[in-house]
C-alpha cells in the first residue's frame, strides 16, 4: 500500500513538475509576516483571508484497465476576527453510490499561532479528530474542527481524494465569502478523456497556461504525456451576499468542468456531450428520460381512453390531462432531470420526483396525440446555463412543453397553480426542449403578472370610536399560490395578523379549488379611530399598503431578482360621517416609466363618499443593479403617498 | 335545476372550516425491562385523510449508532384493513441527524415515505430498540405535531416487581399500576385533540401536552447512579466528572504563573476566565454516551475546544489549579425552565455551567461564549434551579433573575423634522436578549451578514443603514453599544396645519385577542425600553398638541412625554412589561393593557403650525 502511494505521489510530482510552482508554499511552513498580520489591507473588515487556495486534479491508472481521478487541495487561511474562527471548521464532501465510494487518501492540517515563545504549530489528529456525516443525497461529509484556532491563527490544510467517478472532476471556486489572495487550479488531462469548462463571474483568468508534461506515461500500450492546464486568479474580493438574488451559485467566481469525450486507446471515441444535438440525443435514448416516456406509453394510452376526451379542443385536453396528473400523482419534493425510479414503481407509489411526474405527463399527452416534448432547465440558484456550453450538470429539472401552435409550459408538481403556470423556482433563463429533430430553447422569463387587488369599504363608527372596514382581497398568480398554500396549511389568518386578528370562522374564502380563477378572501374588521375634538385622521388603506422599503441597501452590485412581476392595487370607498366634511386630501399622483408605475387618485363619488384608487407595478421581475437606487426612491415615494392620511373636519368647526 | 344552485354556491365560497387532514389512530409504546436492558417497542397507525395530510407520510425514526432499529415493519392499508403496500429494505435510508449547534453527533434518522392516492388510507409501522444504558425508563410525549390529533396513545411499562420507580405525569388520566406474573405493569393512556397552538408568551407548550416520565430509583448510564434524591443524583454526576482534571504539570505551572501577579480570588477567576475565552472555543462532538459524560480537561487542552461539559470541567480544573473551589452545575438552558423541586429528582438538564462561591457571593460562569462578560446569567439560564454537583452534598440552587435594570434597552435618537430624506443618528445600549444577540453576531457573522440583523435591533422602519459599529461589554458589564447612522425618507408628514411626527414606535409583542387565546401568559423576564428622541427644528413655528400618555398597572407601565424647545422637539418614552404569570381568566385585562399601550406606541406625535 505504501508503495502504491509512493508511486502515485511520484507520478503526480512528475506530471506537474513541468509548470513552475513559485506561488505554492510548502505544507506546514508559514511566513511570520502572515502570522503577524492584523488585518487585510485590501479589505480591513474581512473576518478571515484565504492566503492561497491551490487545487490539482489528475487521472491515475488504477491498474484495472481504467483511471481514477485524484484531487488534491491545499489552502491556507488567516483568521482575523472571532467570527472568522468558523473557517477552522472544515468539511470535505465525498460521494458514494452503492459500493463505489470516493476515498480521502490523506488529510494533513496544522494550526499556527504566535505566542511568547514564537510560532506554535498544532497538528490535526486525523484519526481522532475527524468525523463522517452521512447525507440523504449520497454524499458523505468528512468534517473536523482545527485545533487551537483563535483570532490571529493560520490554518494550513491539505487533503487528497481519489474518485472512481471520472465525471466528477472537481469544480473550482475562486471566490468565497472572505477575500482570497491567490487561487490556482491545475488540471492534468490524459489523451483518453476530454473535459470542457465554463468560467463564471469573469471573462478571463489572471493567468492561464497549458503545457505538455515532460513525463512519459503509458496506458494500454500507448505512450503519452499529460496536458497540464493551469487556471489562476489573484486578489479575489469576498462575495457579498445581497437581498433579492437567486442564489450565490449563480454569481460566484468559479470554474465548472464536465467530461465531454472519451477516446478509446483502441481507436474510436464516445461523445459524452459536445453539442446540444448530441446532448438531446443522449437524453432521448436514456432509460431514465426518453425511454421512460416510451415505457409509460401503454399505461398512458389506457388512461387517455378512460378520460374520454377525444372531442375536446387541444387546450382543453392539455388542461384535463395535466390536472389528472396533479390530482392522482404527487411530487415527492425531489428535483432532477432524470427519473430515479421505474414507471412501474411510480405507478405503484403514486408519487415521484419532478422528472417522473413530468415525463409521465409527456407520455400521457403524446398518447392523446398532442405534440409534446420534455424540456430541461436549471432552477433558480442552481447555476446559470450558458448557451455556448452544452453541459449536463447545470440542468436539474424537467418540465413539459405541449401544444402544436400555442405552446404551453407545464410542471405537474404544484397542484395549487394553474396547469399552464410554472412554479417560481423554474422562472430563470431558458429551457432546452428535448426534441431529437432540432435544438430549441424556450424562454422561462416570467411574464405572468401576479396581481393583488385589495378593496376596503370604510365607515366611521363615531359612537364606538372606531373605523368599520369591509375588506376583500382578490389575487392571482404566485400571490394566489401563497394564499392557497397558507389555506392548505391552515395558516391563512396568520397572513393577515399584521392588520387584524381574524378567526377562521370570520374569514370567507372563495375559489380555493378553482385554481384558474382569482382567489378571494373577505372579512370585516375594525380599527380604533384616530381623532381629535374636531378632526378624524384616516389612512385610506389602513395598514395594508407597505410601510417599509424592501430596497434598503446604499450600494448594489448584483442584479435585483424579484422572482415574479408584482402588481398591487388598493381601492377604498370611504363613507364620510354626516357631521363631517373633507378637511385635507392627499394630491393625485402618477409615475409611469420603464421600471415602475404608480397611480394615486381620489374621486368624490357623492357628497359623503370618496373613492381612493391607487396601485403600483414593477414592470420587470429582474432589474439591473444600476436601477436599484431609482427603484428605492420610487418605492419610498409610494410608501409616503399610500400612507398619507385623509383629514375629515367637523362641519361646524 | 333550482335545487342545484345552492350546492354550486357552496362549492365556490367557503367560510374557513378546516377538516382534519390526518390523525394518529393508534400509538403504542411498550417498554420492557429484561436483564437491566430496556426493550422499547413502538407501533403507530396514522390515517391520512387528504392531500394536505401527506406531510405526515414522511416517517422519521431517530436512533443512535449504539441503539439500532430492530424489526422495522411498515405498510399502507385502506381503512378496511386491506394491505396496499409494504415497506422494503430499499425504501428507507439512514442518514446523520446532527444538531445545528454540533460539529458531530452519532445520531441518525431512518427516513421513509409511504403514500397512496385514494383517501383515507392508513400508514402502519412498528419497530424495536434495545438500550443498555438509561436514566429514564421512558419519557413519554406522544404528541409530536400540534395539529395532529391522537385518538389513542398508550404506554405500557413492564418491569420487575421490586423495581423502585417514580412516575411524573402531566395532562393524562392517572397511570394504572398492576401486578401480573410477578411483574409491575404501568399503563398510561391518553388522547389529544390536535387543537393546541403556540401562543405569544405561552411558556413551554409541553406543559399543556400529555406526558409521563418513568424514572427508576437506580439506573446505569456509563456507571451506576440513583435518583433517590438530589444528593444521590448529584453523586452520579460527581463520579462522572471525578478524575477528569487531568492537566499536565507544564500546563498547571503555566496557569499558576498566569495568576501569580494577583492575590485576590476574584482577580484570579477573572484572569482564568479571560484565558478560557481567548484561547478555547465551543465545539460540540457527542458520541456514544457523550451526551452526558464529559470529556476530560486534557481533551480541551489538546483540541483547544470542547462542549459545555468539557469546557466547564476545564474551567473548574483551571480554578482548582489555583486552589479556588468551584462546582460543576447542571441547568436547563431555554426560555422556559422546567419546575424543579427538592422532592422530585428528574433529569431535565441540557447545559453545564460553573458555580464559583467567592467572597460571600456566587459567580456563575458560562464557559461556551468567547465574548460575554464574566458572571453574566442570560435569558436562557436566569431565574431557575441549577443542580450544584458536590460530593455528598449536591443540591438545587437558584440562578439570579434578570431585573429591570438588567433588561433595559435604551435608544437615543437624534434627527431633524422633515418631509423629505433625513439623517438619523442613533445610539442603542443593548442588554439581556439584544446583548446576547449582538454577541452572537460578533461570534459568528461577518459585517455583511451582521448588517441584515442590525435593522431588527434598531427597530426603525423604512431606514437604510449608512454606518454602524458595535462596542461589546461596555464598562465591563453585560451591555453592548450600537451606534449607527441611518437615512429615513421622512420623519414628518404635513396635512394642512397638522404635522405628524414618526414616533419611532417600539416593537411590541402582538398578543392574541382574548376570545382567541387558549393558554395562560408566562413572561419569563421583564421588558424595559427607554427612548430619547430629539427632532431638531429650524424654526420655532410649531405648537405642540397634547401627545403625552401615562398608563400604569400591575402589568407594567408606558409613559410618553413630549416637550419643545426653540430648536427641537423632545420625545421621551419608557415602557415596562413586568415578568409574571397570568391565568387565562386574567388574560382579558392583560390584553387590554397591552392593546392600550400598543395603540399609544404607534400614535404619531401631532404638532400644529403656529
Amino acid at each position: 500500500m505504501k508503495k502504491i502511494s509512493f508511486i502515485i505521489t511520484f507520478i503526480i510530482l512528475a506530471i506537474f513538475g513541468v509548470i513552475a510552482q513559485t506561488e505554492i508554499q510548502t505544507l506546514g511552513v508559514i511566513e511570520l509576516s502572515d502570522l503577524s498580520m492584523k488585518e487585510y489591507e485590501k479589505d480591513p473588515e474581512a473576518e478571515a483571508l484565504i492566503l492561497f487556495d491551490y487545487g490539482q486534479s489528475r487521472l491515475i491508472d488504477n491498474n484495472s484497465g481504467s483511471y481514477d481521478l485524484y484531487y488534491t487541495r491545499h489552502f491556507r487561511i488567516k483568521i482575523f476576527k472571532k467570527s472568522g474562527i468558523k473557517f477552522g471548521e472544515i468539511e470535505i464532501p465525498i460521494y458514494q453510490e452503492n459500493n463505489n465510494r470516493e476515498k480521502i487518501e490523506e488529510i494533513q492540517a496544522f494550526t499556527f499561532n504566535l505566542n511568547d515563545n514564537g510560532i506554535q504549530k498544532t497538528k490535526l489528529d486525523e484519526k481522532n479528530q475527524t468525523y463522517e456525516e452521512k447525507l440523504e443525497s449520497g454524499w458523505i461529509i468528512r468534517k473536523f474542527a482545527m485545533p487551537d484556532v483563535k483570532e490571529g491563527s493560520i490554518i494550513d490544510v491539505k487533503y487528497t481524494i481519489s474518485s472512481p467517478y471520472l465525471f466528477n472532476l472537481r469544480d473550482w471556486n475562486f471566490q468565497s465569502t472572505i477575500p482570497t489572495v491567490f487561487s490556482q487550479y491545475d488540471v492534468a488531462m490524459v489523451p483518453f478523456y476530454q473535459y470542457s469548462f465554463i468560467l463564471q463571474g469573469a471573462n478571463k483568468f489572471d493567468h492561464q497556461e497549458s503545457k505538455k508534461s515532460s513525463t512519459n506515461r503509458r496506458f494500454a500500450g500507448i505512450e503519452y504525456n499529460d496536458m497540464i492546464n493551469r487556471y489562476v486568479m489573484v486578489d479575489i474580493p469576498a462575495f457579498k451576499d445581497e437581498e433579492f438574488i437567486s442564489g450565490i451559485d449563480d454569481y460566484i467566481l468559479k470554474l465548472d468542468f464536465q467530461l465531454s469525450k472519451i477516446f478509446s486507446p483502441y481507436g474510436g471515441a464516445v461523445n459524452i456531450s459536445t453539442t446540444w444535438p448530441a446532448l438531446i440525443k443522449d437524453l432521448s435514448k436514456s432509460i431514465s428520460f426518453g425511454r421512460y416516456v416510451k415505457s409509460s406509453s401503454s399505461a398512458s394510452k389506457k388512461i387517455i381512453t378512460e378520460l374520454n376526451i377525444a372531442d375536446k379542443s387541444e387546450e382543453e385536453k392539455i388542461k384535463i390531462i395535466s390536472d389528472y396528473v396533479k390530482l392522482n400523482f404527487k411530487w415527492n419534493g425531489k428535483s432532477g432531470k432524470y427519473a430515479s425510479n421505474t414507471p412501474k414503481q411510480f405507478f405503484k407509489e403514486k408519487s415521484g420526483n419532478v422528472a417522473e411526474l413530468n415525463l409521465f405527463l409527456v407520455s400521457l399527452l403524446k398518447a392523446a396525440k398532442i405534440e409534446t416534448w420534455p424540456a430541461i432547465l436549471s432552477t433558480r440558484g442552481n447555476g446559470r446555463i450558458l448557451l455556448d456550453y452544452p453541459f449536463y450538470h447545470y440542468f436539474n429539472y424537467t418540465i413539459v412543453v405541449a401544444g402544436s401552435e400555442h405552446k404551453v409550459l407545464i410542471d405537474a408538481t404544484e397542484n395549487l397553480l394553474p396547469y399552464n403556470q410554472l412554479p417560481a423556482r423554474c422562472s430563470d433563463g431558458k429551457a432546452l426542449v428535448i426534441n431529437p429533430d432540432k435544438v430549441e430553447w424556450i424562454s422561462l422569463k416570467n411574464n405572468t403578472v401576479s396581481d393583488k387587488i385589495q378593496k376596503f369599504e370604510i365607515s366611521v363608527g363615531i359612537e364606538k370610536d372606531q373605523f368599520e372596514i369591509k375588506y376583500k382581497n382578490e389575487s392571482n398568480g404566485y400571490d394566489a399560490l401563497n394564499y392557497r398554500s397558507s389555506f392548505a396549511n391552515k395558516t391563512l389568518t396568520d397572513d393577515f395578523k399584521f392588520a387584524a386578528e381574524i378567526t377562521d370562522e370570520e374569514m370567507v374564502v372563495t375559489n380555493y379549488d378553482k385554481i384558474e380563477l382569482p382567489l378571494e378572501i373577505a372579512f370585516n374588521f375594525s380599527k380604533p379611530l384616530e381623532k381629535t375634538e374636531d378632526k378624524i385622521f384616516i389612512s385610506p388603506f389602513i395598514n395594508f399598503a407597505p410601510t417599509t422599503n424592501i430596497f434598503t441597501q446604499n450600494e448594489r452590485k448584483l442584479p435585483i431578482d424579484l422572482i415574479y412581476i408584482h402588481k398591487r392595487h388598493y381601492q377604498t370607498t370611504l363613507t364620510i360621517p354626516e357631521d363631517y366634511k373633507i378637511g385635507e386630501l392627499p394630491t393625485n399622483q402618477t409615475i409611469d416609466n420603464d421600471l415602475f408605475q404608480l397611480f394615486y387618485k381620489i374621486e368624490k363619488k357623492s357628497e359623503n363618499e370618496l373613492i381612493i384608487d391607487a396601485g403600483y407595478y414593477f414592470t420587470e421581475n429582474i432589474y439591473d443593479a444600476k436601477d436599484y437606487q431609482k427603484l428605492k426612491q420610487m418605492y419610498n415615494l409610494m410608501i409616503l403617498k399610500f400612507n398619507q392620511k385623509i383629514i375629515l373636519k367637523k362641519k361646524n368647526s | 335545476m333550482l335545487n342545484r344552485i345552492p350546492l354550486i354556491l357552496f362549492c365556490l365560497i367557503q367560510s374557513i372550516s378546516y377538516s382534519q387532514d390526518a390523525e394518529i389512530v393508534d400509538y403504542k409504546t411498550n417498554v420492557m425491562i429484561i436483564n437491566n436492558k430496556l426493550h422499547t417497542s413502538i407501533s403507530k397507525v396514522i390515517q391520512i385523510n387528504n392531500r394536505n395530510g401527506e406531510k405526515y407520510c414522511d416517517i422519521l425514526i431517530h436512533f443512535k449508532k449504539s441503539n439500532k432499529i430492530l424489526n422495522l415493519a411498515a405498510s399502507i392499508e385502506d381503512t378496511s384493513g386491506n394491505l396496499i403496500r409494504t415497506l422494503k429494505k430499499t425504501d428507507y435510508k439512514d442518514v446523520s441527524n446532527i444538531s445545528n449547534f454540533s460539529l458531530f453527533e452519532d445520531d441518525y434518522v431512518r427516513k421513509f415515505t409511504l403514500k397512496h392516492n385514494y383517501y383515507p388510507y392508513r400508514i402502519k409501522y412498528s419497530y424495536k430498540t434495545i438500550y443498555q444504558d438509561f436514566i429514564e425508563i421512558e419519557n413519554w410525549q406522544p404528541v409530536d405535531e400540534l395539529d395532529l390529533p391522537i385518538l389513542n396513545a398508550q404506554l405500557i411499562v413492564d418491569c420487575p416487581i421490586n423495581m423502585e420507580l417514580k412516575i411524573i405525569n402531566k395532562n393524562i388520566t392517572q397511570p394504572v399500576i398492576n401486578i401480573l406474573n410477578n411483574r409491575k405493569i404501568i399503563t398510561c393512556q391518553t388522547t389529544y385533540s390536535g387543537k393546541l397552538k403556540r401562543e405569544i408568551f405561552c411558556g413551554d407548550i409541553k406543559d399543556y401536552l400529555p406526558s409521563a416520565t418513568i424514572i427508576p430509583e437506580n439506573f446505569n448510564y456509563g456507571i451506576p447512579g440513583s435518583t433517590k434524591n438530589w444528593i444521590a443524583f448529584g453523586n452520579y454526576f460527581y463520579k462522572l466528572g471525578d478524575g477528569l482534571d487531568d492537566l499536565t504539570e507544564v500546563e498547571k505551572n503555566k496557569i499558576i504563573e498566569l495568576t501569580s501577579h494577583v492575590t485576590s480570588t476574584s482577580d484570579k477567576v477573572k484572569i482564568l476566565y479571560n484565558y478560557l475565552q481567548s484561547n478555547f472555543r465551543y465545539i460540540n462532538v457527542s458520541v456514544e454516551l457523550g451526551g452526558l459524560i464529559p470529556y476530560p480537561a486534557s481533551y480541551v487542552s489538546k483540541n483547544k475546544y470542547g462542549d459545555c461539559k468539557a469546557l466547564t470541567i476545564y474551567m473548574q480544573t483551571l480554578l482548582k489549579t489555583c486552589n479556588i473551589d468551584s462546582y460543576y452545575s447542571l441547568v436547563y438552558s431555554g426560555l422556559y425552565p422546567p419546575n424543579l423541586t427538592n422532592d422530585t429528582v428528574i433529569d431535565k438538564f441540557n447545559h453545564a455551567i460553573l458555580c464559583v462561591p467567592i467572597e460571600g457571593d456566587t459567580i456563575w460562569l458560562e464557559n461556551t461564549s468567547g465574548i460575554i462578560t464574566m458572571g453574566y446569567v442570560g435569558t436562557s439560564t436566569q431565574n431557575r434551579m441549577a443542580l450544584i454537583i458536590k460530593e455528598g452534598a449536591s443540591h438545587l440552587a437558584k440562578l439570579p433573575k434578570l431585573n429591570m435594570q438588567n433588561v433595559l434597552n435604551e435608544r437615543t435618537i437624534s434627527t431633524t423634522l422633515g418631509n423629505s430624506e433625513v439623517t438619523v443618528n442613533a445610539t442603542i445600549l443593548n442588554r439581556a436578549y439584544n446583548y446576547e444577540l449582538t454577541n452572537s453576531f460578533a461570534n459568528y457573522l461577518n459585517n455583511n451578514e451582521q448588517e441584515k440583523y442590525i435593522s431588527e435591533i434598531v427597530s426603525i422602519q423604512n431606514s437604510s443603514i449608512n454606518h454602524w459599529d458595535i462596542k461589546n461589554n461596555i464598562q465591563d458589564s453585560a451591555k453592548n453599544q450600537l451606534t449607527l447612522t441611518l437615512t429615513l425618507p421622512y420623519t414628518s408628514q404635513t396635512y394642512g396645519e397638522d404635522v405628524f411626527l414618526n414616533p419611532f414606535p417600539f416593537s411590541l409583542p402582538q398578543m392574541e385577542k382574548p376570545q382567541l387565546r387558549k393558554l395562560p401568559v408566562n413572561i419569563p423576564y421583564p421588558i424595559h425600553l427607554i427612548d430619547t428622541i430629539k427632532y431638531s427644528i429650524e424654526q420655532n413655528i410649531y405648537r405642540l398638541m397634547n401627545n403625552n400618555f401615562n398608563s400604569e398597572s400591575k402589568y407594567g407601565k408606558f409613559n410618553i412625554n413630549v416637550t419643545k424647545t426653540d430648536s427641537a422637539i423632545i420625545l421621551i418614552k419608557e415602557l415596562i412589561i413586568n415578568s409574571n404569570n397570568y391565568s387565562l381568566d386574567e388574560y382579558a385585562d392583560f390584553y387590554k393593557f397591552i392593546n392600550q399601550i400598543d395603540k399609544a406606541n404607534r400614535n404619531q406625535i401631532r404638532l400644529i403650525y403656529n
